[in-house]
């Protein structure tokens, strides 16, 4: 590699290193992730506390990371154009996409310091709340891969329902819109199982799952989180080809969410399993309500938590990755001030989109309600604007690796590529490029 | 060493500022031509706003022209191979404040892509050239602005340019450094080396440049060599030494009325720069620190384990 690049990036670390805002943004860090730990009371489990530990403490610490690897990001470039010192690397044999790249990699290698520190302190905090109750916390120990069960594509369902409500005889127009939204809908639309009646799913793990450890079964049922209707159904979980099986009850009114720990060792080497569940409530019970797609998982015991950690750890070092790209690229086409208010309002839009994004209904309402033409217009422009910001900044913000972590759920490595590939390669290589560009036109010391 | 090669050739350069909106704010130059041969000292003179600094900035690739045609090295400013070649210190010394002279120099040293080894002797030639040796370790920032200046000269000698580019480059300097960098600019023109500069001192231009261009209002008024621009062809002036005042009325009225002319007699003046710098000498013999440093052996080719840059 030219040796402009690893000088350009050794000055931005020390740069940092030896600035009084960067070590007291360190200090910050340091009071979050040894303070936080301390101060959490959790929610009366030893489970809890280590969930909330990892959840609070990393989320906190990360918002903060993120925030400020933006801010700095924009004032890299646009503040080495203010105090001249940009003038001087110009002269010299350099090109703009190299001087991007050195400021870019310094401002990672400070991340990556910063990261490192934040999950050490957390994960030495977990470790020592897991040792004051072992037991309790055991199945926090070890990530556990989230395994769907096999169901047609959702492409193929959309057909079958789209001609079960006769969608065939529409208009073009009213098709394409029945058509848009099962696409929409049918994800989340849960089946209902009426009493007496029994359901039954197949899994496929790949590779046998650790016999000394515990299987789980996840259940979202979607019942009212308010009125928490009663569950109760049988359930069997066999293996195949062998044909053993572990049997159990689900019978709890107080909650719609459960986690079954079965034991692994029954099944042997099986790969593929079959769940079978029963209603078995009484006349007073309603349906029960499951969408297969969104919650039942069949949870593998893969990976121990430390490493678990480390693949959240490279997914969030990611996100930061495309954030200082994205920092240093405002800030090589504006100065500081414009720079940094574009760079938040990208992050309060995403934000926003993101809170919309956890609705899919969020627009239906307007869009299908009959309105002025001056409100239609609004509502339009504001449904079209959104989901474009949640497209283009899905890459982006799509894994979620905390909420995978807290859950110690395994973060699969398609989806640790994905993030590397996506957020600290393509996207701020564009951003990259277009800095370089912006860079080369702009004039200096004009 | 002195040849017609233009190390710098600029014909017709037109320098427009322009505002947000495209409106031209200010036209800083207008037609200049100027050439520059191999091993001249090149002084470009003018009061403040004549475009110097923006012809400076032009020929740097850091400012694009209006118009006009422009080729330093025999190829564009904006080569990154051209840049290689070139050394620059700018009018304001903007050096990285947290960074010591041993971390600037190393990071300038990187950009031009110098090993460890070479950077390392550059480094060491240099401080010692520019007399911050005892100051290698401590940060810019603290530095008085002559310190400051010795950083930047340090920085812009780094890569043993082919063409030095020195913008205002005694501002802030005490006497005896101004002496010392009037030196080193010989030197460095005597080993081959073009140098471009611009001063407001004019004593200064007129001690190293060969030859001076004044712009005023972007434009050149007057270019030619030093001696042959100050020469009055009309007038001419003897130097004698240990005569009595009698003797020298005697030699006035004798040339007075040989010449049928007035006649002035009067006693030659040493420069003040020259007379602080007999003090400071003197001082030196009697026990001070010595001020003077030589220029770094590899610039003036002296040096083969620390040659020019790739």
């Amino acid at each position: 590699m030219n040796r402009a690049v690893p000088a350009i990036a050794r000055l931005t670390l020390r740069e940092a290193l030896r600035s009084r805002i960067v070590i007291s943004f360190g200090l910050l860090l340091a009071a979050v992730v040894f303070g936080l730990p301390a101060l959490l009371k959790g929610d009366g489990t030893p489970a809890g506390l280590v969930r909330m530990t990892l959840g609070y403490t990393l989320g906190t610490a990360f918002g903060l990371l993120l925030l400020a690897t933006l801010w700095t990001g924009c004032a890299l470039i646009s503040g080495d154009i203010t105090t001249r010192t940009l003038e001087l690397t110009r002269v010299k044999p350099v090109s703009t996409w190299r001087l991007w790249l050195g400021k870019w990699l310094g401002l990672l290698l400070l991340d990556l310091l910063f990261l490192a520190g934040i999950y050490a302190a957390t994960g030495l905090a977990v470790c020592h709340q897991m040792r004051q109750a072992p037991a309790a916390t055991s199945h926090l120990r070890t990530a556990r891969q989230k395994i769907k069960p096999d169901l047609p594509p959702l492409e193929r369902q959309i057909s079958e329902v789209f001609k079960q409500v006769g969608g065939d005889t529409l208009e073009a127009a009213e098709q394409r819109e029945l058509r848009r939204r099962l696409r929409r809908e049918l994800p989340f639309q849960p089946a209902a199982l009426e009493r007496g009646q029994q359901w039954s799913w197949h899994f496929s793990t790949g590779t046998p799952p650790d016999p000394r450890q515990p299987l789980w079964l996840r259940f979202q049922f979607d019942t009212d989180a308010y009125t928490r209707a009663i569950v109760k159904a049988e359930c069997r979980l066999t293996g195949t080809p062998g044909g053993t099986h572990v049997a159990f009850d689900l019978d709890d009114f107080s909650t719609r969410r459960f986690e079954v720990p079965l034991d692994a060792a029954t099944f042997g080497g099986d790969t593929r399993f079959t769940l079978s569940m029963r209603h078995t409530g009484d006349e007073s019970t309603g349906p029960l309500m499951l969408q297969p797609r969104q919650g039942l998982d069949l949870l593998v015991p893969r990976v121990p938590l430390a490493r678990n950690m480390l693949r959240a750890a490279v997914v969030q070092f990611s996100l930061l990755a495309l954030v200082a790209a994205l920092g240093l690229s405002l800030g090589a086409l504006f100065s500081l001030p414009v720079a940094a208010f574009c760079a938040t309002g990208i992050v309060l839009a995403t934000l926003i989109s993101l809170f919309v994004a956890g609705d899919p209904d969020a627009f239906a309402d307007f869009e299908e309600g009959e309105h002025g033409p001056v409100q239609q217009l609004v509502t339009t422009v504001a449904a079209g604007t959104t989901r474009t910001i949640m497209r283009l900044t899905a890459p982006a913000v799509e894994p979620a690796p905390l909420q995978q972590l807290v859950a110690a759920e395994l973060i699969p490595l398609r989806e640790l590529r994905r993030s590397l590939l996506v957020n600290a390669l393509l996207l701020p290589a564009g951003c990259g490029l277009l800095a370089a560009a912006a860079l080369r036109r702009r004039e200096l010391a004009a | 060493m002195k040849t017609s090669e233009p190390i710098i050739e600029i014909r017709g350069l037109h320098k427009t500022f322009r505002d947000f909106w495209r409106r031209p704010t200010a036209r800083a130059v207008r037609g200049l031509d100027l050439t520059v041969g191999q091993g001249e000292v090149f002084g470009l003179l003018g009061p403040n706003g004549s475009g110097k600094s923006t012809t400076i900035k032009v020929l740097l690739g850091l400012l694009r022209p209006t118009a006009g045609t422009i080729r330093v090295l025999g190829a564009d400013p904006r080569d990154t191979a051209t840049k290689a070649r070139i050394g620059y210190l700018p009018e304001v010394t903007c050096l990285h404040k947290f960074l010591t002279p041993v971390e600037t120099l190393h990071y300038y040293a990187g950009l031009f892509g110098l090993d460890g080894p070479a950077t390392r002797a550059r480094t060491e030639a240099l401080l010692r050239m520019v007399g911050l040796g005892d100051a290698a370790h401590r940060p810019v920032g603290e530095f008085s602005k002559g310190m400051a200046r010795r950083v930047g000269l340090a920085q812009a000698l780094i890569n043993n340019p082919d063409l030095l580019i020195l913008d205002e480059p005694t501002s802030g300097l005490d006497p005896v450094a101004c002496h010392e960098v009037k030196e080193w600019v010989r030197r460095l023109a005597a080993a081959g080396k073009t140098v471009l500069m611009t001063s407001h001192l004019l004593a200064d231009v007129e001690d190293i440049c060969d030859r001076i261009a004044i712009l005023c209002e972007g434009q050149v008024r007057a270019e030619g060599r030093v001696e042959e621009l100050l020469q009055q062809p009309d007038a001419v002036s003897l130097t004698l030494e240990g005569l009595t005042p009698a003797q020298i009325e005697e030699l006035r009225s004798e040339l007075s009325r040989r010449t049928n002319r007035p006649v002035t007699c009067t006693h030659p003046r040493i420069s003040l720069e020259t007379f602080f710098l007999q003090v400071v000498a003197a001082a030196d013999a009697a026990g001070a620190e010595p001020q003077g440093m030589p220029a770094a052996p590899f610039l003036l080719g002296d040096d083969a384990g620390t040659g020019a840059a790739p």
